[in-house]
This record gives C-alpha cells, sequence and structure tokens, in this order.
C-alpha cells in the first residue's frame, strides 16, 4: 500500500571516509563527501505541497466524472432490460495457471483475453475480471468457456465448459470460475448465472 | 470477508451478487490501479450493489490513500477512529494515517499515529509497518521491536531485505554497530544465484556491501574494508561508487597499483556521472603519486577533454529538457529509465535519456519524486480526459441515430416480413426432417447433428421474433440522456483544461529544479576541468624546469 515501498535511507557514514583520506592532497572529492541533502528548495516543495491540495480536487472530481461517463455510455450501449455481463473469477489457482481464455455466447467467439502475470495475481487474490459486458435478448442461450493454461505438474492444460441458460427481463450475470479440487488435485472450471 | 481478502491469505469465492462486484474493484486495486478502482468503487456504489460495513471504509480510505487522495482518506480514517471499537479496524486505520503524514512530510504526526497502533497488527500490514516505522525513524526500543520481527517471522517478501537495510542504518545512527553489521551481512548475502535473483536487490546487496566497507574503515580496519569492497559487482547502477570507495580505500592503504584497475574502468564510462568525473582527475593524481609523470600528463590531458565533453552533453541536456514532450516522456518511463541497466556504462542516445545520469541524485529526493508522481498521475488523468473527449462524438451519434431510426410502423412491418420468413423456413425444416427420416440409419445419423443445429436456430429466431411481436412499442432511450451526456462532457472539458493548466505548472517547477540541478552539476565539471588544467599546467612547468635544469648542467661546446 505504501506508494513508494523501498525507500532506501541515505547512508551519511559516506561523509566519514572522503573527508579522513589523508594521502592525496590535490584531489578533492565532491561526489561522496557531501552529506546528501533533499535537492528540491524549500520554494519549491511548498508550491508542489500547494498545488498537491488542488490535484487532490481535481483527481476526485475526475473519478466522479468517469463514474458519471461510464454510467451514460452503459445506458446508452447496453440498457438495463438486455443487459448481461460475464465475470470470471479464481479461487486459489493451485493446479491451473491461467493464461488465456475465450467466450463463446451462442457459439459465436466474443472475446478472449490472454493474461499478465499482474492480472493472474491479482485473481488469484480475490479479484474478480468483468470479462466482457453485451446485450442479450430474452430466451435461451448458450455460453461456451476455453480455458488455457498449465495444469498440475506444469504440463499445458486446455479445457472448456459451457452452459445454456434462459436470459430473463433486466440485467443478468454469469461468472467463469475456475477453481481447486483438493481430493482430485485437479483443477475445476464452473460456470454460474447469477 | 472484506479483511481475509484484502489480507490475501485465503481468498474466496463470491457469496453474493454485491461480493462478486466488489471483486471488480479488487481486480484494479490488486493490480495497483488505484483510479480505475476507485471508479468501479463509485459506479458500484451508484448502482446501489456495493458492500457495507467499516472494513469497506476502511478499503476505501487506503485505496483513496494510494491514489493520492490524502485529505478524503484522512476523513474516512478519522470518522472510523471516532466510531469503531474494533482493535483490526483501529490498527488498520492508525497505519495508513500514519502512511498519510508520510507522504505529506509529517513526521512527527505519522510518528504519534504509529505509536496509537495496539497489541496484534494484521498480518498483511506487520511488514508494511515496520517499514513505514524505520522510515519515520522511531525510537531505540522500536528498533528492537523490528529486529525481533525479523528475528522471527517466517516467509518471504521483497520488503524484508530493504526493511532490513534500513534498519541496520538507523541501529548505526543509535551506536548498536553489532546488530547493524548482522543485518548489513544478511542483506549483502542476496546473490543473482537467489532464485528470484531482482536487480533492485542485486543492487541493495551491492549497497549493504558498500556500507559493512564504510563502517570497517570507520573502525579503522582498511583491509575487512577491502574484503568488502571486492565482492560489489563492477556493473549494476551501484557500482560507480562502489569502484570510487575502492579507489579511495586502496590509495589509504598505499596500494595504488590495486587503485588503479578499479579507476580505469570507472573512467571509462560516462562522464554525466558525478563519480566518473571525480575518477578522472583521481587516476591522474595516483600516477603523479608514483613518480609515473607522462601517464599523470596523457591522463589530465584526456581528463580535461572529458570535462569538456561532459559541459558540451550538459548542454545538450538542457536543450532536451526545453522540449515540449520531455517531462512527460521521462515521466511515463521512469521506471524504464531507472530500470535500464545499460545507461550507466555507455552514451545516452534518445532524448530523455540524456537526462537520467545527470539526475540520479536528484531522483532520489523525496520531494522531487513526489512532484514526478503528482506529474505522472496528471499525465495518466489527461489521458483518461482525451479519450472519453473522443468518445462523445460517438455519443452524440447514438443519440441522434435514434432520432433518424426507424418508426414504429416501419419496424412492425420488419417484424411481419421476419415472421413470413421465419414460417416458411419453419416449414422446410419440417419437410426436411421428414425426408431424412426415409433415409437409411447411417444417413439419418449423419444429417441429426445438423438438423438440432437449425432446429435450435430456428427456434432461438422464433422466440426473439415472438419477445418483438409482443412488445407495443419499441425501446426509446429516456429524454434525459441527451442533457446528462451533454452537462458531463462540457464537465469533462473543463476538467481537461484544469488538468492542462496543472501540469503546466508543475512542469514549469520540475524544469526549474532540473535546471538547478544542472547548474551544480557544470559547477562540479567544471571545478575537476580546473584542477586538471592546473595540474597540467604544473606538469608541463616541471618538465620545462627540469628540461632548463639539464641544460644548464650541460657542458658549455666552446
Amino acid at each position: 500500500m505504501l506508494r513508494n515501498c523501498k525507500v532506501i535511507e541515505v547512508f551519511v557514514l559516506a561523509v566519514v571516509l572522503i573527508s579522513s583520506s589523508g594521502p592525496v592532497n590535490s584531489v578533492e572529492s565532491k561526489t561522496i563527501d557531501t552529506a546528501p541533502s533533499d535537492k528540491v528548495d524549500a520554494k519549491s516543495t511548498e508550491f508542489v505541497k500547494k498545488v498537491s491540495k488542488e490535484i487532490q480536487s481535481l483527481k476526485k472530481n475526475v473519478v466522479t466524472l468517469n463514474k458519471d461517463l461510464r454510467m451514460i455510455e452503459e445506458a446508452l450501449l447496453f440498457p438495463s432490460s438486455t443487459k448481461y455481463t460475464v465475470f470470471l473469477s479464481l479461487d486459489s489457482g493451485q493446479f491451473f495457471t491461467l493464461e488465456s481464455v475465450k467466450l463463446k455466447i451462442d457459439r459465436k467467439l466474443v472475446t478472449s483475453h490472454v493474461y499478465s502475470n499482474r492480472q493472474r495475481n491479482a485473481l488469484s487474490r480475490g479479484g474478480i475480471q468483468k470479462l466482457y459486458v453485451t446485450n442479450l435478448s430474452e430466451g435461451k442461450h448458450s455460453a461456451t468457456a476455453f480455458f488455457t493454461g498449465l495444469g498440475p505438474n506444469g504440463r499445458p492444460y486446455k479445457r472448456a465448459t459451457t452452459t445454456e441458460f434462459e436470459k430473463g427481463r433486466g440485467s443478468q450475470f454469469l461468472e467463469l470460475a475456475v477453481s481447486d479440487d483438493e481430493s482430485a488435485k485437479e483443477p475445476v472450471f464452473a460456470v454460474k448465472q447469477w | 470477508m472484506l479483511l481475509t481478502i484484502m489480507s490475501g491469505i485465503s481468498p474466496t469465492q463470491a457469496r453474493s451478487l454485491k461480493e462478486l462486484e466488489f471483486g471488480v474493484i479488487l481486480y484494479d486495486y490488486f493490480q495497483q490501479d488505484y483510479f480505475s478502482a476507485l471508479v468501479e468503487y463509485e459506479y458500484i456504489l451508484a448502482s446501489e450493489n456495493l458492500l457495507e460495513g467499516e472494513a469497506v471504509e476502511v478499503f476505501k480510505g487506503g485505496m483513496m490513500l494510494s491514489y493520492g487522495l490524502a485529505d478524503d482518506s484522512e476523513r474516512i480514517f478519522d470518522e472510523l477512529l471516532a466510531d469503531s471499537a474494533d482493535d483490526e479496524i483501529r490498527n488498520r486505520a492508525w497505519y495508513y494515517l500514519a502512511q498519510m503524514y508520510y507522504q505529506r512530510s509529517e513526521l512527527t504526526k505519522a510518528n504519534a499515529s504509529l505509536h496509537k497502533v495496539r497489541g496484534t497488527l494484521p498480518k498483511d500490514i506487520q511488514l508494511q509497518y515496520h517499514y513505514l516505522s524505520m522510515l519515520i525513524n522511531m525510537n531505540r526500543e522500536h528498533l528492537d521491536i523490528v529486529q525481533n520481527y525479523l528475528d522471527t517471522s517466517s516467509g518471504k517478501s521483497e520488503l524484508k531485505p530493504f526493511l532490513a537495510f534500513n534498519l541496520a542504518i538507523n541501529q548505526i545512527k543509535a551506536g548498536d554497530l553489532k546488530h547493524a553489521r548482522d543485518n548489513l551481512k544478511q542483506v549483502a548475502n542476496y546473490s543473482d544465484r537467489s532464485p528470484d535473483g531482482k536487480e533492485e536487490l542485486l543492487v541493495l546487496a551491492d549497497r549493504a556491501r558498500h556500507a559493512l566497507a564504510l563502517l570497517a574503515i570507520e573502525q579503522g580496519s582498511l583491509p575487512e574494508a577491502w574484503e568488502h569492497l571486492q565482492t560489489i559487482r563492477t556493473t549494476g547502477l551501484y557500482s560507480n561508487r562502489a569502484l570510487l570507495t575502492y579507489g579511495w580505500n586502496a590509495i589509504e592503504m598505499k596500494q595504488y597499483d590495486e587503485a588503479i584497475p578499479a579507476l580505469v574502468i570507472l573512467a571509462e564510462r560516462s562522464i554525466t556521472l558525478p563519480e566518473v568525473q571525480e575518477a578522472k582527475v583521481l587516476l591522474a593524481h595516483i600516477h603523479e603519486l608514483q613518480g609515473d609523470k607522462r601517464d599523470a600528463l596523457k591522463e589530465y590531458i584526456s581528463a580535461v577533454q572529458a570535462y569538456e565533453l561532459g559541459v558540451a552533453l550538459l548542454k545538450e541536456t538542457r536543450i532536451s529538457i526545453a522540449k515540449k514532450d520531455i517531462p512527460e516522456e521521462f515521466v511515463s518511463n521512469l521506471k524504464a529509465v531507472m530500470n535500464d541497466s545499460d545507461w550507466y556504462g555507455t552514451q545516452p542516445s534518445v532524448d530523455y535519456d540524456n537526462l537520467t545520469p545527470f539526475l540520479l541524485d536528484l531522483l532520489s529526493s523525496h520531494s522531487f519524486q513526489e512532484s514526478l508522481r503528482e506529474l505522472g498521475d496528471l499525465y495518466a488523468i489527461r489521458k483518461n480526459l482525451r479519450y472519453w473527449d473522443a468518445q462523445r462524438a460517438q455519443h452524440e451519434l447514438i443519440l441522434d441515430n435514434e432520432v433518424l431510426s426507424m418508426s414504429t410502423k416501419q419496424i412492425v412491418n420488419e417484424i411481419n416480413t421476419s415472421a413470413v420468413l421465419y414460417d416458411k423456413y419453419y416449414d422446410q425444416s419440417l419437410e426436411l426432417k421428414l425426408h431424412i427420416q426415409t433415409l437409411g440409419l447411417s444417413n439419418q445419423k449423419r444429417f441429426e447433428s445438423i438438423l438440432k443445429m437449425t432446429s435450435d436456430t430456428l427456434s432461438s429466431a422464433g422466440g426473439s421474433l415472438q419477445l418483438l411481436a409482443d412488445e407495443k412499442t419499441p425501446y426509446v432511450q429516456p429524454a434525459k440522456y441527451r442533457d446528462d451526456v451533454i452537462r458531463v462532457h462540457i464537465l469533462a472539458s473543463k476538467a481537461l483544461e484544469r488538468t492542462n493548466r496543472y501540469i503546466q505548472l508543475l512542469e514549469k517547477m520540475v524544469r526549474n529544479v532540473v535546471s538547478r540541478e544542472l547548474d551544480q552539476q557544470e559547477d562540479r565539471i567544471k571545478y575537476y576541468e580546473a584542477q586538471a588544467r592546473l595540474a597540467k599546467a604544473r606538469l608541463y612547468d616541471e618538465a620545462v624546469s627540469t628540461l632548463q635544469v639539464s641544460d644548464n648542467h650541460q657542458p658549455s661546446a666552446e
């Protein structure tokens, strides 16, 4: 959570070393014999502090603005009566390293995603990805997800899971859930309709 | 559940729709994309699907703090501390408050907040808590607590070596040299053979070895210092300073022949580095001390040329920083620039790379880093607002298109035409089905799957057609959408203007600070240049005097 985690303390002993270096008379160290100080002057620091206050208010406004813009865009593109959202979750991931996923809805490929390490890590810590948002009419539909990655013992692993579902009136959600089956030591791929 | 997830100890599957939606915030949050996480938070809050409770508030406060919204997070934590009786919630709130004060450079308040933490800390922030306390320089008693934590805690963390290093430095300040040395040795043991060999940890290990060497020198044990200095890598971010110390240490031990190779390696690097500037003149001086005047003169002449090049490079850097997009390019690539393992050994090629070696010292300044971080956030905001500006045309197009779209009568006609087609295809499919049944069993099997697929598709189309026919009027977007789109885009334009204004202000400030730093660099190079020129002149003088003396001693030809 620290924004700048790896701050290293300034090592003041450097001063001692060079100033005590006796035999060299005509060469004086200007590189490591000065005690490090903050290079930004007080006036500039004060200026940044003042502007930072104003930037905080801008940041807050922009967050709210983004929320509003997103809500409006979604209202325009995905009316609540037809909106359908697909999520992807990963529980632990001990037996499966997710590399990519492809999603077909009503036999048409609608989206695919390749995961970076950072995204995989976020998923394994409890994050859930909003994989796809679309409009679906009421009635019967099918969804098929294809998962690729590394299975137990690091072997390439491909699995598909499919489900048929009835889309009703109003927003609906589907969760593609990858979890571990401790007893079988294998990953489990499930689809859950919310 | 949220605190468990935040701690990353045992992620659990979502049990409710609210948890599912909250997982989306966590997905951005764990990727350290705090802006997107906050937008998602506000979006879910507005959709009335947000989880509730103190844990959510703590999480929001932490997220805001991470995005640099210190004032708002302070308000959240103050409220929590006023209302909550839960120890874990209170401890988290105090920790985050301390972090916030630290970011604002209010160290006394940060220290006071950390002292308010009582009992056992949540596991996921223990290490960060101790780390923060080291940065704030807590008292001697606390150093023992952190030492105990390091001695007893199991598990690996990338922060641990940094904590051990900073603890050692604080222990040196407090006079506890024994523990300091042990901690530094522990950090110094890290090597590229470690399973998770990372460059930044290797650099830290070099720093620890350097610190051990300086401690040994301080205690007059030059041979021990020598041992430590020999283990520092001759490449990598920290190698310049180490090579220079190595050279000085050898001089101290009067082992001039040992100093020369280290200084030669250093002197071959870019003249933009302060250590190289010093090494150049020092190398020449060692030759002089050894009585090797010819080599000394050669080195002084080469040093003067290098300093002239350094001044020319500074001039180029000044031109670079004046260019319009350089600050943005530099800030956006800051991580890559800092991680670039090659720049210290070669002449920079890209414009913003020109800046890097000159600004290394400046980049370690907390205030300067804060300014660059604010600038980085502003550039990200500008990119985001420009994206929405581009979307504006699309939003308006969707609204305009609806006005131009088909009338209800036209839609009814379309549905009727489709219904006729549907009936026709349905009859055809039944005929085909009957026809297939007249075929032999093996042929029937061949057509089974294609027939099922056709039947499913027709059934789905029939269902959709029925739904459309049941609607009395087609979907029309509410009239207020147009007003909302216009209003929000006007606000976005204003925010973009404001962002550009702040960017201009901060860029100007950063340019000024950089310019002052470059002035200092120029002064230093010129100082060394003057030293080298004086020494060169002195050596020439001595040579001329020697020649005159030998002329005087020559027997007259007459």
